[in-house]
């Protein structure tokens, strides 16, 4: 491969002139003429029959102009099973839920009419524990379960709380128990956390005169989301037109519908005027999503040598009253939860269980922080069980390329043993702390990207003047996503970044794209752009042969221009404006278009939860710490931090530096002392004052990261994708660290000073 | 409650408002003066983003009533650039890539050109001590922390050491 003038190097971004002089424009910043304001009254109760509800109170203030509630909007949502109301339908699971909304000419007097709507409830037995809810005899929250239309991710059992079982069924377990050398069974648990993005959820929907439905909105898939709606309400999907803004963050929040499902349905009741629902914090925390909390059970069977023969596991994913996308998070992170490990004989049982809890979907890793805490902590017990280095068992085991995985797939490109061996040795791992208080830890992780939700492609048009314009559906969310689509485009066309312009999503203009989650977009639209480039080189050529009588083998593109073997060369303006007259004050465009189809996303058994290639490409990464314990406050300090990941290939070293930052910094959250609490499925902490995430003063400042390339051959220019994985490893490094420096094994995140001063106490108790 | 003309002197314009006096200076901000780089990140004074000057220091616009700064000189992103060009401070995020989803950016920017403005030469813990109250979901702060170091750094080349 030559040398690349754009790809590989660190380009500053194109959406940052905008960001630092506050022009760059969010939903909530949108004002539109005749715009009314909603706001929404919310279940008090988590589990109740309503018997009545009295909009009368909210009539009565003179700028409400609509009430709605699930009576009057009769619809349900849902992308992998459709058991969401718009607004609460008889029934409410959980507190937080919407039981009626209201859309006035400002805000005060929206607010003033929700409090007005009185809502009286009947009492049903609340179950909140997973665990509990799928005992026989546990309150069914959903007793309709078996007429939702669900996809075929999710596989509920019928008559119980359970909305998805993943079952994954590889070898004999039983059988390499009994030949085991060693045995050992664990339970891990996680918190509910929340995502934390600074901009809280805001949609502006609206029906005008010509029956379309307009929604503006920072969601993460602008055609998910008209697709969801038309399904939902069963209209032409022609009939719906998703205009994104910036999103100021959303970590998966931000997918399905939230906002928008108050907008779409208060809009229906206020013809022709826009409605805007911003929510305020304590909603984001409420009633938008949580991640979920997880209860495994590991049971493995090694040999002396530190090989792993078999595993059993079980996890309990506590996806509260609605499946969102629980049943996924549920399926993908259990399948990969035995490991980035040649295990000859896996078992694997997840359930995706409603309780009366907020709900929860994904967030950054998509369940795979939950499960790497599990699997890497579990790790470092088999090495301290056999009294083998903690590197070595991870080295014994790890997949290599042409291994076969839990669920069937040969792996075609990985980088982790590089990673482990690169960490491990940036921290020293063999050697000591410098003293008592301090210890070692090192993490790895697998996970796959967002696959099997249909095509990604793009639009890039050439304009006469020699600028271009790329048209998309992906989201600006903060990745960077602008500024390597530009890359790519800038690259093979030869076009400076300054004439490059990549359009905001709008389902009306730009074409299909699922989403942009699962650190899928640098593959799978960089791969759209790409194609939709050669496309335009390949016209080009078509257009220079006609115009100067060549025959097409005799020319080519390169850099910029259309070339002949004789010397002949055009530049793309010249041929643009030739060939459509342009010298005659006409014009045109050259219109590159692509559809990248991947050639993965085979499903997943659902008997055995296998699959030959059920995503496009497997993220790898690997973590490795340095802490300092308090023992008399129980308080970690991590003093280094090194990070390594498989990228395949560093398309921008500053983007994927930003991503890594940004990944481990929330690793270090939910490691150490995020958790949203929750009391008889109340949110005790609905606030960025009580729920922390962490601020400049709670990160490590020597942190170092690593970018493993191997390049996968799939990927554009050989890029996987990067956004989710240093989340995962982080707080497993950290308690094997823990473990490392105290002898204490922490089997429950987050590690909080509490819980680590209660355990040392309890420690220095024993000893005499 | 009586709505009263509040006038506010906001990037060296005056500007008259007809509100109630319980209005934030945020919601004037945003909603009587389509200046939308201010962000609303929490309405409740603790995430950072809808940070502004008054009087050249940093205010939670969220937690101020309009009618409380009428007297002083209010500065919010809108306002930095001067004859259409960025600040060092601007230039330096963008330059060291402090900017992801950018919610977070113009609450940030403000709060860093206040600590500059007031300490020339901070330490990078003092700098970090005082972002701990400006929150940022995407950043991790290192590239933040980094633009304002290089601000710093370069101020010193230009005037030598203070």
């Amino acid at each position: 491969m030559g040398q690349h003038k754009i790809i590989g190097k660190p380009i500053l971004r194109v959406d940052a002139p905008l960001k630092v002089t506050g022009k760059a424009c969010y939903v909530d910043d949108l004002k539109l003429p005749g715009m009314l304001h909603g706001k929404v009254l919310r279940s008090n109760v988590p589990h109740a029959v309503i018997e009545k509800i009295d909009v009368s109170g909210a009539y009565r203030i003179p700028e409400v102009k609509a009430v709605v509630t699930g009576s009057d909007f009769p619809y349900r949502h849902g992308l992998l099973i459709r058991d969401e109301p718009f607004l609460a339908q008889g029934r409410v699971r959980y507190i937080g839920e919407a039981v009626a909304a209201v859309a006035a000419a400002n805000e005060e007097a929206a607010l003033k009419g929700a409090d007005s709507i009185r809502v009286t409830y009947k009492p049903l037995p609340p179950v909140f524990d997973p665990q509990q809810a799928i005992q026989a005899g546990a309150p069914l929250i959903h007793e309709e379960l078996a007429s939702y239309r669900r996809s075929e991710v999710c596989q509920p059992i019928i008559d119980s709380n359970i909305c998805s079982h993943f079952k994954l069924r590889k070898g004999d377990v039983e059988k390499a128990f009994k030949e085991a050398d060693y045995v050992l069974e664990n339970t891990y648990t996680t918190s509910f956390n929340q995502h934390g993005a600074l901009e809280p959820h805001s949609a502006i929907a609206l029906f005008d005169q010509s029956g379309k439905i307009t929604v503006w909105t920072g969601n993460d898939g602008p055609h998910r989301c008209l697709r969801e709606i038309g399904i939902s309400m069963s209209i032409p999907f022609s009939n719906i037109r998703i205009i994104s803004a910036f999103q100021g963050g959303g970590f998966g929040s931000k997918g399905g519908l939230r906002a928008e499902a108050i907008a779409v349905a208060l809009a229906s009741k206020v013809k022709h005027r826009p409605v805007k629902v911003t929510y305020t914090r304590e909603e984001v925390f409420t009633s938008t999503l949580l991640r979920h909390p997880v209860s495994i059970r590991s049971k493995v069977g090694v040999m002396k040598d530190g090989k792993i023969i078999a595993k059993k596991i079980e996890l309990f994913w506590n996806t509260g009253a609605y499946g969102e996308k629980g049943p996924w998070v549920c399926r993908n992170a259990s399948m990969s939860s035995s490991g980035p490990y040649n295990i000859p004989n896996v078992w694997i049982d997840g359930y995706c269980i409603y309780t009366n809890n907020p709900i929860a979907g994904p967030m950054r890793g998509f369940g795979v922080p939950q499960v790497a805490f599990a699997y890497e902590s579990q790790m470092d017990e088999i090495a301290h069980k056999l009294n083998i280095d903690p590197l070595e068992v991870r080295l014994k085991n790890v997949l290599d390329r042409n291994d076969e995985t839990a669920w069937g797939e040969r792996i075609i490109s990985i980088g982790l043993k590089e990673c482990l061996r690169k960490v491990a040795g940036e921290i020293r791992l063999s050697k000591p702390g410098k003293d008592r208080n301090c210890g070692k830890g090192i993490a790895c992780m697998q996970k796959f990207t967002t696959t099997l939700q249909g095509v990604t492609s793009a639009i890039v048009k050439y304009n006469h003047d020699g600028s271009l314009d790329i048209l998309t559906s992906s989201m600006e969310v903060g990745q960077g996503v602008m500024t390597v689509l530009s890359q790519f485009a800038s690259e093979e066309l030869n076009i400076p970044l300054e004439r490059i312009r990549v359009s905001s999503a709008d389902t009306d203009y730009t074409p299909f794209d699922a989403s942009t989650t699962g650190s899928r977009s640098t593959y799978h639209m960089g791969n759209a752009v790409i194609l939709a480039c050669r496309d335009i080189k390949q016209q080009a050529v078509s257009m220079a042969s006609e115009l100067l009588a060549l025959p097409k083998r005799e020319l080519k593109f390169k850099e910029g221009k259309v070339v002949s073997k004789r010397g002949h060369e055009i530049s793309m303006v010249e041929l643009i404006n030739r060939y459509y007259d342009g010298a005659r004050g006409g014009g045109g465009d050259l219109i590159g278009r692509a559809t990248f189809h991947t050639k993965s996303g085979t499903g997943l058994d659902s008997e055995t939860g296998r699959g030959k290639r059920p995503a496009a490409f497997w993220m790898y990464g690997a973590q490795a710490v340095e802490i300092e314990v308090d023992r008399d406050t129980g308080k970690v300090n991590i003093r280094k931090l090194c990070t390594a990941h498989d990228v395949g290939k560093v398309i921008n070293p500053l983007s994927c530096e930003q991503q890594m930052e940004g990944a481990l910094a929330m690793g270090i959250g939910f490691a150490l002392f995020e958790k949203v609490d929750i009391n008889q499925g109340q949110i005790m902490n609905p606030s960025l004052a009580s729920y922390s995430i962490p601020t400049s003063c709670d990160l490590p400042q020597d942190v170092n990261i690593f970018f493993v390339e191997e390049p996968h051959p799939e990927g554009p220019y050989g890029a996987k994708g990067l956004a989710e994985p240093a989340t995962a490893p982080t707080a497993a490094a950290i308690a094997n660290a823990l473990f490392d420096a105290t002898g204490i094994r922490m089997r429950e995140v987050p590690l909080t000073p509490e819980k680590i001063e209660a355990a040392l106490r309890k420690e220095s108790k024993k000893e005499p | 409650m009586k709505k009263q003309v509040v006038t506010l002197n906001i990037n060296n314009e005056n500007h008259q408002v007809f509100i109630n006096p319980n209005r934030t200076l945020l919601h004037v901000l945003r909603e009587e003066l389509d200046l939308t780089g201010t962000k609303c990140g929490c309405g409740e004074g603790v995430c950072g983003t809808c940070t502004i000057l008054t009087d050249g220091r940093p205010v939670r616009s969220c937690m101020t009533l309009a009618v409380e700064a009428q007297d002083k000189r209010i500065v919010t992103i809108e306002g930095l650039q001067k004859d259409g060009h960025l600040t060092p401070l601007q230039e330096a995020f963008i330059s060291e890539g402090a900017v992801q989803c950018g919610f977070c950016t113009p609450g940030m920017i403000l709060a860093a050109k206040s600590l500059l403005d007031e300490n020339p030469s901070p330490t990078e813990e003092e700098v970090l001590r005082f972002l701990s109250g400006n929150l940022c979901r995407c950043t991790g702060y290192y590239k933040i922390k980094n633009a304002i170091m290089r601000v710093i750094k370069e101020r010193k080349s230009i005037h030598g050491p203070a």
